[in-house]
């Protein structure tokens, strides 16, 4: 899980000013999403980037001699395609690996990169945590060791889906070892209560 | 032949102006990948990965025209 959840991080660095962190707030994880979840983005990318080339050697069995006249626009056409993947494919990725997790001592912030220069940031105090869960689903979730993290809270979630008797829901998928991050959760949520209680 | 020449100008033309939507596209996610990079993070050589094949596909659709 290494680089996935990181877990010293200097809170100064100036990458996290826009965090606003308070004075005694510190950062104790970084959780980024597991590579596992880009591994089907990635598997059709490259399918689609062979397609051309198994269609030109189709084409030139069929058509023989005749694609000689069309050869500008085969390769405009590649080049074209596979630009487009590569963008395509970048776009994704950058979604993907720019949705974070920070976990500081007091919040838990969800970064929701969504697209071209949009980003989407919700904020969930951990003293409003009610309950955490992981879930590990599916042989290559298992085999790699990701999977769902929902966090069920008294304020206002993220999660589209409606659960009844809950207020609000945080689900973010593709976290590296959800029980850990759950059981992590749970403790600093328990160190605020502490915290709390002695005044 | 005159026929000929002038599709080939089209699809240069069309060619070209995707060039540049896509390259306008690919500065727009270098700018993002500078400005929400953490330190330490993977961002730069992926970058270089994608700039490499970006140049790579580029240069090999350049030679291959030239060599029409």
């Amino acid at each position: 899980m290494a680089g996935l959840i990181i877990d010293n991080v200097n809170k100064d660095d100036p990458a996290f000013l826009y965090l606003n962190l308070r004075p005694t707030e510190e950062i104790k994880f970084i959780v980024r999403h597991h590579w596992g979840g880009f591994l089907g983005t990635l598997g059709i990318t490259f399918a689609l980037g062979l397609f051309p080339i198994l269609l030109y050697y189709a084409w030139s069995l069929v058509a023989g001699g005749t694609l000689a006249t069309y050869h500008l626009l085969v390769i405009v056409s590649m080049s074209s395609f596979w630009l487009f993947l590569l963008t395509f494919l970048f776009g994704s990725w950058i979604n993907f690996y720019y949705d974070i997790i920070i976990i500081t001592s007091e919040r838990m912030i969800n970064i929701d990169q969504e697209g071209l220069l949009a980003r989407k940031t919700s904020e969930l105090s951990l003293a409003q945590i009610q309950n955490v869960s992981a879930e590990v689903d599916g042989f290559l979730h298992s085999l790699l060791g990701f999977g769902l993290l929902i966090v069920e809270t008294a304020g206002e979630g993220t999660s589209d889906v409606i659960h009844p008797g809950l207020k609000g829901y945080f689900t973010i998928e593709d976290i590296p070892d959800p029980n850990r991050i759950a059981r992590a959760l749970l403790d600093l949520h328990r160190a605020l209560a502490v915290a709390d209680e002695k005044g | 032949m005159m026929n000929s020449l002038s599709l080939n100008d089209w699809v240069l033309i069309v060619y070209g102006a995707f060039l540049l939507l896509i390259l306008t596209i690919n500065l727009l996610y270098f700018f993002q990948v500078f400005q929400y990079r953490l330190p330490g993070d993977a961002s730069i050589k992926i970058l270089f990965v994608h700039l490499a094949l970006i140049v790579a596909v580029l240069i090999g659709s350049t030679i291959m025209l030239g060599s029409l």
